[in-house]
């Protein structure tokens, strides 16, 4: 017995009204056998289980490690639990016995995108500490404000660059690591590490910028903006781009706030809240720089939120090169900062200052305070408890994506699984900085 | 600036105060734990302080005090840009160490409180799903005590459809107490 | 009771047992009285070396001075100096040559201070309290003064902190860092002397460090007595030196190596062996004689690295002997044993105790207790319990007897005789138990310790026997015994010791025991339990009901919260200021 044949071939109609048939399907799907149809149909009022499915720990979108454990419906989410923990490395533990030098590597490794920026934050709450704020050289806060800004370039760049490439823009992700790799080569003539820097010291900076970083850095800027106006151009009218992201995680200004929100998340529901405008410290009242804000709140408004901040850091360094002035780069008190290696090997005094100094750290008085940067994803703080001794009593990191990562379940939950992805992207939640 | 909101404070609830003070420019307020949410609500709400986030909240253990334990919020008001710390003090017997939850006042308190729960063993009362977040849920103890050795054992794990092993390695790993007193 | 007691015998006694050539020495035994008792050695205590400088505390019934510094005003003992006076309100008045249990020199003059009514500046170690006196110890020109001291200390000082053992518990780096922030000023070549030169049986002395502050002579001079080290010419070319000759011998000279402020003066034993800040300490109790000096233990981990003693005024004053600090050996940890040992089988634990029980069970079994000076009241008692409850005969050992002297060597060198005896209550003499074990006049004996020395003979015998030992290291009775219970070693435990004095001695844990080791009084608990008898209590109870019994507020304290018997860091090594 031959199989019956199809009564007619499908059709493909330019025209979409005109295909509507009598089922109300439209044109693209294809007409089925009869006994097919009917399966078909029952399947459609086939009720349907809700599915528990897991997203990560082990994922590629997953950035630096969280679970998902979502419950969905079909495709919507009807309710996720975020998980995270996975890189949690006990680094306030570990603070407390270490001295306040050795706590440099360990910052580093908190934001480690933006490690300039940790560093810098937590070199600035032991300073409060010290009462030493005002006498950091100014030399130093401006090569702290320099390599703060390229960190962050850095940073914005990584989520930009990660969430395109987790939407299928990968000709963006390989531009933009180009971008980062620049400014990475910046850093590392600085401080001789790509990534993890320790960098800063209390008072000031391990050592002086090289010599040619002036006219190295103006290079590589100049190509880290040709790289970004090429990502734009690729991405900002895209339509794929566009679909995915706009009214998609959109979270509401009061909501933001409620939930901790600092940072680009933040400025992209419309409020415009950045330490360095609304609490100067450093040099940055030297600067002229913009806030940009968006209002919408989604995953479109972050996205233009940082690569607008991307061309503001630039501006920042660039203003900072020309103001920079000579001098020291690390502050004159022999109770905080080493002494020169020539007096260290050649006179008792030097010696025993270094030896100190290493072995039992530089004391802090007795104290408290909680001091606040802005960080590559917003208010980066730090809350140290010191006691008298050269290591901290108490050393906490006021993570600002751990914060946004709180209302990643919020964001997710009426969404469906794939926009999980793009939403997640958005916030650039950093596994070192949210777990620590 | 914010020596002005320990004189709002001061003025307006008096009695939830046990001692205003400041260090390095940062103004801190100790409270009560009765009067805790009330303080909190009031400087959250008043006009004169809106102080609508509630940046960080953790916990100082102060081992060898009494009390242990001192549980710190930091305030912040967007619009009137102004920062308090808020702390509370309370021992760490199993009827003590506990606090009424801030989960009703700011969503940020939800995953910082129960970060608090995990690594310093303080209770949350009112917290709406208080459970583990950074460490996994069969750990054993809260690391950031100061009682805590910084280099503890913890105890193995089994599949549950794994059997049970005799071999002695696995023996003395499962010994959950650090035989190093530090 | 009715004998009179002889005085300390100058012969040793012994505890080997074949036919010893002439009868055993009349101390500690009443054969001829009373052959079931014993009675604690009596000695001649010498009294706790006194400190010639007394702190400042004022007591009752004695005069008293008042005086102010810095603003705020202090009463004190009369006859006290500022600077201890000074201490009271936890100022540390820096200071090199003073030191509470020496003369005073007031040769560093790095403890001057101004004192109203003076136009110079005095030295506060030596500047007796003096009513309505008025003292500043933080004014500019004391300050200067201080720094421009340490400048020349420093000035002729070799930089060998990375190669010195004293580097991290130094009390000259210290100072600097609190006092003198400034750079050398000078470039001029430092006055070369003897560097790691051996001075002693234990002692190597680096002149060089030496910031002459006669520390070292005026101890040796004033403790032992001995005046090995002297100091050779002066103004520039003074000189620390040992006298010609001469070999700083003496039996207290690592006393030394603690009170030199630098480097100068070195232990042979813990040179280049670890840095401070790697210890934690301990406060205990040494137990290397009836006399119970207090020490701290240093330790990193479960390992041992030196002993320093502790001032304690009633017992040892601010000193130890050199052989008490050596006791820190015998807690190595490749000699521990961690699990228990039946027939040469190493066996868990509760396969040990099930199996001691069976072999003791029964009316008809002829047991012997052995109780040990050596051991902590807890394990006699304990001990004393079980043979109650077993009817076993019982015996006192110890270690052999050693050198004495007047200052802090006691002959006995067992620092729990007295308590052993008093636990054991009535007790055959430890001659008749090498006698009576070879004559295989039982089935069973329960050593508590495993340090006695016991002839071949007799050890051969053990394994014949139902021997158990609790041992926390191997030695060869331990080696001997058919079953071997790990026990804590003294570093381990929680545990009391009675002293020569009668005094009621604390051993604190260091670390915990690792393995299957136990308390004794733990291990004993559970033989008794396995036997089907009553619970005898753990050992934490027993030390709870020794410091009810004692007064002692300190163990109390130390049974009940376990943080109190946690190991601090150093003193000033490491972080503690």
């Amino acid at each position: 017995m031959s199989a019956p044949t199809p009564t007619s071939p499908p059709r493909i109609a330019s025209n979409a009204a005109e295909t509507i048939d009598a089922r109300g399907r439209q044109a693209g799907e294809l007409s089925l056998p009869p006994s097919l149809q009917q399966f078909a149909d029952d399947a459609e009022r086939l009720p349907t289980d809700e599915l528990i499915v897991n997203m990560g720990p082990s994922h590629p979108a997953m950035h630096g490690t969280v679970r998902i454990v979502l419950r969905i419906d079909g495709e919507s989410i009807k309710d996720a639990d975020v998980q995270v923990g996975y890189l949690h490395r006990g680094f306030e533990k570990e603070s407390e016995s270490a001295t306040y030098t050795q706590i440099f590597p360990y910052v580093d490794r908190l934001n480690y995108v933006s490690p300039m920026l940790n560093n810098v934050g937590f070199a600035m709450a032991v300073e409060k500490l010290l009462g030493i704020t005002a006498q950091i050289p100014e030399r130093a806060e401006y090569i702290r404000v320099i390599v703060g800004e390229l960190a962050r370039v850095a940073d914005h760049l990584t989520c930009i660059t990660a969430s395109l490439a987790e939407l299928g823009g990968l000709t963006a992700f390989f531009w933009g690591n180009r971008a980062r790799e620049h400014i990475w080569d910046l850093l590392e003539d600085v401080s001789g590490a790509r990534m993890t820097h320790s960098y800063c010291r209390i008072g000031g900076v391990a050592w002086d910028l090289t010599r040619d970083f002036d006219a190295k850095c103006k290079v590589k800027l100049a190509k880290v903006r040709g790289l970004v106006v090429d990502i734009r151009k690729l991405v900002d009218r895209n339509r794929i781009f566009l679909d995915r992201m706009e009214g998609v995680g959109a979270i509401s200004a009061d909501d933001a706030i409620s939930y901790g929100f600092t940072g680009p998340c933040l400025r992209a529901c419309g409020v415009a809240y950045d330490v360095r405008k609304d609490h100067p410290y450093s040099v940055y009242e030297h600067f002229d720089f913009d806030i940009p804000i968006a209002d919408a709140g989604d995953n479109l408004a972050r996205y233009l939120v940082r690569i607008e901040e991307i061309e503001q850091s630039m501006r920042i360094v660039e203003q900072a090169l020309v103001q920079i002035p000579p001098g020291a780069v690390i502050v004159d008190d022999p109770l905080v900062a080493l002494p020169a290696k020539r007096e260290v090997y050649n006179s008792i005094e030097g010696m025993i200052a270094h030896f100190k100094h290493i072995m039992d750290g530089l004391r802090v008085p007795v104290g408290e305070a909680y001091s606040y940067t802005e960080g590559g994803n917003g208010e980066l703080g730090f809350y140290i408890v010191a006691d008298g001794s050269g290591r901290p009593y108490k050393n906490r990191c006021r993570p600002p994506c751990f914060y946004i990562t709180a209302a990643l379940r919020q964001l997710i939950v009426g969404a469906n699984i794939a926009d999980v992805v793009p939403i997640f992207g958005s916030l650039n939640m950093i596994g070192g900085e949210c777990d620590r | 600036m914010a020596a002005r909101l320990l004189e709002f404070l001061t003025r307006e609830r008096p009695a939830a105060l046990v001692e205003t003070g400041a260090h390095v420019g940062d103004e801190i307020a100790v409270v009560h734990r009765e009067h805790l949410v009330e303080v909190l609500t009031l400087l959250r709400d008043h006009a004169e302080t809106k102080m609508n986030m509630l940046s960080d909240l953790t916990v100082v253990d102060y081992l060898g005090q009494q009390p242990r334990f001192e549980v710190v919020y930091q305030l912040y008001s967007i619009p009137r840009k102004h920062r308090l710390r808020i702390k509370v003090r309370i021992g760490d017997d199993d009827g003590e160490c506990w606090v009424p939850t801030a989960t009703g006042l700011w969503h940020s308190a939800n995953w910082s409180e129960r970060e608090a729960w995990d690594l310093y063993g303080v209770r949350f009362e009112g917290h709406p799903d208080l459970r583990r977040i950074l460490m996994y849920e069969e750990f054993v103890g809260h690391p950031l005590r100061k009682d805590y050795p910084q280099n503890g054992r913890q105890p193995l794990i089994r599949r549950p459809d794994a059997p049970a092993t005799d071999d002695q390695t696995t023996r003395l790993l499962a010994d959950s107490h650090d035989r190093r007193v530090s | 009771m009715t004998t009179s007691d002889p005085p300390m015998p100058s012969r040793p006694r012994s505890a080997t047992i074949i036919l010893p050539a002439e009868p055993p020495p009349p101390i500690a035994t009443t054969r001829t009285a009373s052959p079931t008792t014993v009675k604690p050695p009596e000695n001649k205590v010498a009294p706790a070396p006194v400190a010639p400088n007394l702190d400042a505390v004022p007591r009752p019934g004695e005069a008293t001075v008042k005086l102010t510094i810095d603003g705020e005003q202090i009463e004190v003992r009369k006859g006290t100096n500022v600077l201890e006076a000074a201490k009271l309100l936890g100022r540390d008045i820096c200071h090199f040559c003073y030191h509470p249990g020496l003369s005073i020199a007031a040769s560093c003059r790095q403890c001057l201070v101004e004192i109203e009514k003076n136009p110079k500046l005095q030295p506060s170690c030596q500047q007796p309290v003096a009513e309505g006196m008025v003292v500043h110890t933080e004014s500019p020109v004391v300050l200067e003064a201080r720094r421009a001291l340490l400048e020349f200390t420093l000035k002729n000082h070799p930089i060998d902190c990375p190669i010195c053992d004293k580097a991290g518990e130094c009390t000259l780096q210290r100072h600097y860092m609190d006092h003198d922030h400034q750079l050398t000023r000078v470039d001029v070549a430092k006055i070369r002397k003897a560097k790691h030169k051996d001075i002693g049986r234990e002692i190597v002395l680096d002149q060089e460090r030496c910031i002459l502050c006669s520390r070292c002579v005026r101890f040796c001079d004033e403790i032992p007595g001995t005046g090995e080290l002297t100091m050779t010419f002066r103004g520039d070319h003074q000189n620390l030196d040992i006298a010609d000759g001469h070999r700083l011998d003496n039996a207290y000279s690592i006393n030394v190596v603690d009170i030199c402020p630098v480097g100068a003066l070195t232990a042979k034993d813990f040179r280049f062996a670890i840095r401070p800040w790697e210890l934690k300490a301990t406060p205990t109790t040494c137990q290397g004689c009836a006399t119970g000096c207090a020490i701290e233990l240093q330790h990193k981990h479960e390992d041992a690295y030196r002993i320093v003693p502790r001032h304690d005024p009633d017992v040892n004053g601010h000193w130890m002997c050199d052989e008490g600090r050596y006791t820190y050996k015998e807690l190595a940890s490749d000699k521990r044993i961690r699990h228990a040992r039946v027939d040469g089988q190493e066996v868990p634990l509760g396969h040990a105790i099930a199996s001691i029980a069976r072999r003791l069970r029964g009316n008809n079994k002829k047991v012997a207790a052995v109780f040990s000076g050596t051991a902590t009241n807890e394990a006699n008692r304990a001990l004393a319990d079980l043979a109650a409850l077993l009817g076993a005969e019982r015996f006192v050992l110890g270690r052999t007897a050693g050198k004495t002297d007047e200052l802090l060597r006691d002959a006995d060198k067992n620092p729990n005789m007295r308590g052993a005896i008093a636990a054991a209550g009535a007790a055959k003499h430890e001659g008749e138990l090498g006698l009576e074990l070879a004559g295989r006049a039982y089935d069973a004996v329960l050593f508590l310790d495993g340090t006695f020395e016991l002839s071949e003979v007799v050890r051969s015998a053990l394994g014949a026997i139902n021997s158990v030992c609790l041992s926390d290291r191997i030695t060869p009775l331990a080696e001997a015994c058919s079953i071997v219970l790990p026990a804590t070693s003294w570093g381990e435990t929680l545990g009391t010791t009675i002293n020569r004095q009668g005094r009621l001695r604390v051993l604190q844990p260091a670390w915990r025991p690792e393995g299957d080791r136990r308390e004794r009084a733990d291990l004993l608990r559970d033989i008794a339990l396995a036997l089907g008898e009553r619970d005898l209590g753990s050992s934490r109870d027993r030390s709870a009901a020794i410091a009810q019994e004692f007064d002692h507020a300190g163990l109390d304290q130390l049974t009940r919260e376990p943080i109190a018997a946690r190991p601090t860091l150093l003193r000033f090594s490491n972080t503690r200021g």
